[in-house]
């Protein structure tokens, strides 16, 4: 059952998620082209937290897609670099289901 | 009861910080591990809310912190996305008091920040404190009556009374007063915890005739209990 919220609250955090979703193809790009770190990637820290607030709206499927996503992506991460094309390319086909499922949030009213 | 939330992320720490104050309870909202310990220092709640990845320092540090610190027992509810059985223990190893999922739910946060705050014996809003008869302690109106007859105290004598009550039978340290009812103000020392004991003990004629005793521990603190109780006071 879903928590009710605020309608503003819930249309504020909609319109939010155009800003999280650029922000997600920019970290998306810096993360696949930066060296290895032992920092959190930002591309993980956003998928994290959408994880996190998504649900909290109201979006159920678009929290647990994120999550789904992000434990993909952390373990990707935890392999050694270079990564092979395979797994990048199955990593980003799922990078750009996310990303049409947060369109299809942002355009729901 | 005053509810400290650590967590990075507005969106999240807006919804959680709405459910609680919707529910009474006074929330104060932290961003960063460091921002959260300067607020401890200021003030103490009565419960912590701890995000576990964090971008300075982990919930997890903040928690170990926690435990070394003077906060002692503050109890601590982790909220997080991590889920998995190795995350659970090793947070209740570190001395979490309690662990909750993400996405966090309503109700069932609302549920157990209450059940950890009363399991630490954190005074309630809108509550007047049962079992302490024949004084009623009216947490809500802020007074106390004895047969009727309203008590003088000042806020903070109250606060103490309050906590005396509500933590009856049990050895209350004057750390655990000083963090509880003064927030560990850096200009309180022991002694005035001791003097404002000392004042409701006779504001409040806290003696056999009414019941109750109000007994020092002898280097520990203060125990309030019922007169016909056996004393375990050395």
């Amino acid at each position: 059952m879903s928590d009710p919220v605020a309608p503003a609250l819930a249309e504020r955090y909609r319109q939010s998620l155009r800003q999280k979703q650029a922000a997600l193809a920019a970290a998306w790009f810096h993360w696949l082209q930066s060296p290895s770190s032992t920092e959190r990637p930002e591309y993980i820290d956003i998928l994290h937290k959408l994880a996190g607030s998504a649900p909290l709206y109201g979006h159920h499927e678009l929290g647990a897609a994120a999550r789904r996503l992000m434990e993909a992506a952390e373990a990707l991460d935890g392999l050694a670099r270079p990564w092979s094309e395979m797994s990048i390319q199955v990593l980003e086909k799922r990078h750009l289901a996310f990303s049409q499922l947060l369109s299809a949030a942002i355009d729901a009213n | 009861m005053r509810v400290d939330l650590l967590e990075d992320d507005p969106d999240q720490a807006e919804i959680i910080c709405q459910w609680l104050s919707d529910e009474g309870h006074e929330v104060r909202w932290s961003r960063s591990g460091g921002e959260l310990t300067r607020a401890l220092h200021r003030d103490v709640p009565d419960v912590l809310l701890l995000d576990w990845v964090l971008p300075e320092s982990s919930g997890m540090e903040v928690l170990t912190w926690v435990r070394q610190s003077f906060l002692g027992r503050l109890p601590v509810i982790f909220i997080t996305a991590r889920d998995s059985e190795e995350y659970v223990v090793a947070a209740l190893q570190a001395g979490a008091d309690d662990y909750l999922v993400k996405p966090a739910r309503r109700r069932e946060l609302l549920a157990r920040v209450q059940a950890v705050g009363r399991r630490a014996g954190a005074v309630q809003p809108q509550e007047v404190i049962t079992g302490s008869e024949p004084y009623v302690i009216d947490v809500g109106k802020r007074v106390v009556h004895l047969r009727g007859k309203t008590m003088e105290l000042t806020s903070k004598e109250f606060d103490l009374a309050a906590y005396m009550f509500n933590n009856a039978g049990r050895l209350v340290t004057r750390a655990a007063l000083l963090e509880r009812v003064w927030g560990r103000s850096p200009n309180i020392s022991t002694r005035t915890v001791d003097a404002h004991v000392s004042r409701i003990r006779k504001k409040l004629e806290i003696d056999e005739q009414n019941g109750w005793r109000l007994i020092s521990v002898y280097q520990h603190g203060y125990r309030l209990e019922r007169a016909n109780s056996p004393s375990l006071a050395a």
